[in-house]
């Protein structure tokens, strides 16, 4: 590592740990906790849909059953929260896999009606199952980690929050950066082609299913445990979209525009305060907008899988 | 019991029929699932509350002017967010209808309201008892007939008149068909006003037979009728009146001996065709792989 | 030596025979062209080889061992790499990227590997050192770092076939090489391929509508017509049988002419 970007390193630490000193407002304090765990949310999937190209819409599912899976195996079986978080994450991956496993052969809107319909179904049960689930009532008084005998006050959490945030952050871009981000990408740029190089498309796309669930897995069990209430309407085909727009947004594929994409998405709403209301308006209008204007993101440069394709130029020699 | 469920199943099935024609219009020439066809029914539901709240007792002049409002807005949606789109790649253009699809219901609930609003009379309810156990009442025959008489006139359309026949010139082969002068805008828009005003009929059907308008009424009832798209092939009319009967019927029985899952079965239903059918029950090959 | 054998390879789409009772032979280490008018079947049964549709009736063997029930990774993976004759590069990523992302079935890397330092390091380093072998050899070293698409028609049929030489196979199938190139680089993959034959010591089978390219490269024909081999043998002879004039000539007279310009 150069010295440059160990004194960047450094700096970038003493900010995180100053800045929360200096927040007075409990509101605030919220509002960098929701970011934090909504960015390591959105980068679960940004591994599905923006490296692999898996147009998943059933991504709050994965959400829903770590939080489910923490807060239960807590409350009912009176499990430490850091082992009910492990095996939260454990969950969501496992949920990654009954997901991907079965859908393999789709690709594109028929991918994303699909995960829809799990994502509905999975919902259908968090309602339906009430011995297990408490069913739409929700489960309240979800306990907040403690250390010590101290119990995690806001501050405490947005530390630990933040430090897991950067965790994922770095297992992101490692993934990104390696060969394993390289084969997601080949899949979703052309999967027939990537099959012919020698990768195994099937255990890539299943792989991708269960490390976006897991990542998704990991922001649910600490969700559950910040807001201490959580209920089916909390993981909704609304969630699901939201999270689309922030990896549309932010730019797919860039690991970091999704996480821009969960920043403005969270602020935006409570910023301008009249907007709560219109939230999912906005982000509905953001999705078609980008769309049209900016398919890549606000982060994306060479993003040209997104780009309008050019019409092929006929050449001589070439047939079909 | 069973004749009455069976009564249930082909009214809502018939439903279903009209609002996936939409879909199957759309995939048949733009070959993407508009998502927001599902939000363009429940504004033709809540346009049909309206006219039928200004209109009084008039079923047919509501039906009218609701299919051409709802067409209206339909044709708007593709012009502010597909047609800029033409030429994108399909993930792009199915991630803008979704966002029109959020749009469009979240517009409904911020300008009318979240609540769920009644039907103005339309006709008074009269029952008709069909044996024993089964009862059948005047709106869910008129539902009945509507659907069938559009889906005649659709039938009519798509095969003898002028632009019928370049609509299906262009699900066959959009490219060819541009070539032989076919104006693929007038195509597309045509195909949005048609397959919109069905879906806006479909809306006072069910307004009418529920008595219960609601902002996010276009969800399930787009979901399920997109999977009666896919049942019967999507791309092919006659299919998506088939899945869509089959759908309702299928619904209806499973639902009632599972009243909570309900909605599951639908889901269900639609996740298993995707996975083992996907080019529906006659099964037309889109997925060969190609290289 | 036989390294790849057709037994009455035909495979079947609803009533189409794409490929019908093709049986024949793939000699090691030589180089064997197969031509044929349009729509003969000549991609489809590379297809075959390579595992995208499954045989119908038939056998297609490798060093003996069938490769009709294995799927393209598979095939892949036991030294049969292919190139596309419509180019299909990775849009997003660089040449370098696109070249290595066919190490796979070579380096077999770990998944779990990437979070260690060490291994993350030596298995990137692996792959970028073959992709940078192979970009000499294809002198196509200053282009790594270039978007696929930023190249001329020419460079991408050469990343492509970089991308099949860089697992190191027994065989590589060559899917219209010449395509879109202009004279002076036919020529050029003319000595290329040749190279990759002598050098190397690869098997090369290549599908060619260029005649110049294939009377100078193949020391084996195979002539196929409607999914049926019509002739196969040493070059000269074959070109020379009247059958396969008929049935080149008299399909398509415009576009051989087109290509022997």
């Amino acid at each position: 590592m150069s010295k440059k970007r160990l004194t960047q390193y450094v700096l970038l630490a003493v900010l995180l740990v100053l800045v929360p000193q200096f927040v007075r407002s409990d509101y605030a304090l919220h509002l960098m906790i929701m970011v934090a765990i909504y960015g390591i949310l959105v980068l679960g999937l940004e591994i599905i849909l923006g490296q692999t190209g898996l147009f998943s819409l059933g991504h709050a599912a994965f959400f829903g059953m770590g939080s489910y899976t923490s807060a239960l195996l807590v409350m009912r079986l009176g499990m430490p929260i850091w082992l009910g978080i492990v095996l939260a994450v454990l969950a969501s991956g496992i949920l990654g896999f009954l997901l991907g496993f079965p859908t393999l052969r789709l690709r594109g809107d028929y991918l994303a009606i699909a995960t829809l319909g799990f994502g509905e179904i999975f919902g259908l049960i968090l309602v339906n199952w009430d011995s297990l689930t408490h069913g739409p009532m929700g489960i309240p008084g979800i306990t907040r980690p403690e250390i010590f005998g101290v119990v995690f006050d806001k501050r405490m959490y947005l530390y630990l929050i933040v430090l897991l945030f950067i965790l994922a952050l770095a297992a992101a871009f490692r993934i990104s950066n390696s060969f394993l981000g390289r084969t997601f990408r080949a899949i979703r740029d052309d999967e027939d082609a990537a099959e012919f190089l020698g990768i195994h498309i099937s255990k890539y796309k299943i792989l991708a299913f269960i490390i976006g669930g897991m990542f998704a897995g990991l922001a649910g069990g600490f969700y559950a445990h910040y807001v201490t209430f959580i209920s089916p309407d909390s993981f909704t085909y609304e969630d699901s979209e939201t999270l689309l727009a922030m990896v549309f947004l932010g730019g797919a594929g860039t690991v970091i525009g999704p996480v821009v994409g969960a920043v403005v998405l969270v602020l935006l709403p409570e910023l301008l305060s009249f907007m709560v209301q219109w939230r999912m308006l906005v982000v509905g209008v953001i999705m078609v907008l980008v769309m049209i204007f900016r398919p890549q993101g606000l982060m994306g440069g060479g993003m040209k899988f997104l780009k309008i394709k050019k019409k092929e130029v006929a050449r001589i020699g070439e047939k079909e | 019991m069973i004749l009455q469920q069976l009564i249930n199943g082909i009214m809502l099935g018939s439903v279903y029929a009209l609002i996936a024609l939409g879909y199957t219009m759309v995939y048949g020439v733009m070959k993407f699932i508009n998502f927001a066809h599902g939000d363009v029914y429940m504004w033709g539901a809540f346009f049909a509350m309206f006219l039928a709240h200004f209109l009084g007792g008039q079923f047919l002049p509501v039906l009218i002017l609701t299919m051409i409002l709802t067409g209206i807005l339909g044709v708007l949606v593709e012009r502010v967010a597909y047609k800029p789109l033409r030429r994108a790649p399909r993930l792009v253009v199915t991630t803008s209808a979704l966002g029109m699809s959020i749009v469009l219901s979240n517009l409904a609930r911020l300008l009318i309201g979240s609540a769920t609003y009644p039907m103005p009379k339309v006709l008074a309810v009269h029952d008709f008892k069909l044996g024993p156990s089964a009862v059948i009442n005047n709106i869910q025959i008129l539902v009945l007939v509507t659907a069938v008489v559009l889906m005649v006139l659709l039938n009519w359309f798509v095969n003898r008149s002028r632009y019928g026949k370049a609509i299906r010139a262009a699900s066959e082969d959009q490219e060819t068909a541009g070539l032989m002068g076919v104006n693929m805008d007038n195509v597309v828009s045509v195909t949005f006003f048609v397959g919109s005003s069905l879906g806006g009929a479909a809306g006072l059907l069910v307004g009418m037979y529920y008595d219960a308008v609601y902002s996010t009424m276009g969800y399930a009832a787009g979901l399920k009728a997109f999977t009666a798209a896919i049942l019967g092939g999507i791309g092919s009319i006659p299919g998506a009146m088939f899945g869509g009967l089959l759908l309702g019927i299928v619904e209806n029985f499973a639902g009632a001996f599972l009243s909570n899952y309900r909605d599951g079965i639908a889901f269900l239903v639609m996740i298993l065709v995707l996975l083992f059918r996907p080019g529906g029950l006659f099964n037309a090959k889109i997925y060969q792989k190609r290289v | 030596m036989a390294i790849l054998e057709f037994e009455r390879a035909s495979v079947h789409f609803g009533g189409v025979r794409a490929v019908d009772h093709v049986s024949s032979e793939i000699e090691q280490g030589k180089i064997t062209s197969i031509i044929g008018p349009n729509g003969a079947g000549k991609t489809t049964l590379f297809n075959l080889i390579t595992g995208a549709y499954k045989l119908t009736q038939g056998d297609i063997r490798f060093r003996g061992q069938s490769v009709a029930r294995l799927s393209p990774h598979m095939v892949h993976s036991l030294g049969i790499a292919r190139t596309f004759q419509n180019i299909r590069l990775f849009s997003s990523m660089t040449v370098l990227e696109n070249i290595m992302i066919s190490t796979h079935s070579k380096l077999k890397p770990k998944v779990l590997g990437i979070f260690i330092p060490g291994t993350f390091k030596r298995v990137e380093e692996n792959m970028k050192g073959m992709a940078e072998k192979v970009l000499v050899l294809l002198d196509l070293l200053p282009k790594a770092g270039y978007h696929a698409s930023a190249l001329s028609y020419g460079e991408q049929r050469r990343v492509e076939i970089a991308r099949a030489l860089v697992s190191d196979p027994e065989i590589v199938l060559l899917d219209e090489p010449s395509a879109g190139m202009n004279v002076r680089e036919a020529k050029e993959l003319i000595k290329f391929i040749s190279q990759i034959n002598k050098d190397l010591g690869k098997t090369v089978v290549v599908i060619e509508h260029n005649m110049r390219v294939v009377r100078h490269i193949s020391d084996k024909i195979i002539v196929l017509d409607h999914g049926c081999k019509i002739a196969d043998g040493v070059s000269e002879e074959v070109l020379r049988n009247p059958k396969v004039v008929e049935a080149y000539l008299g399909h398509s007279r415009l576009t051989t002419y087109a290509h022997v310009r």
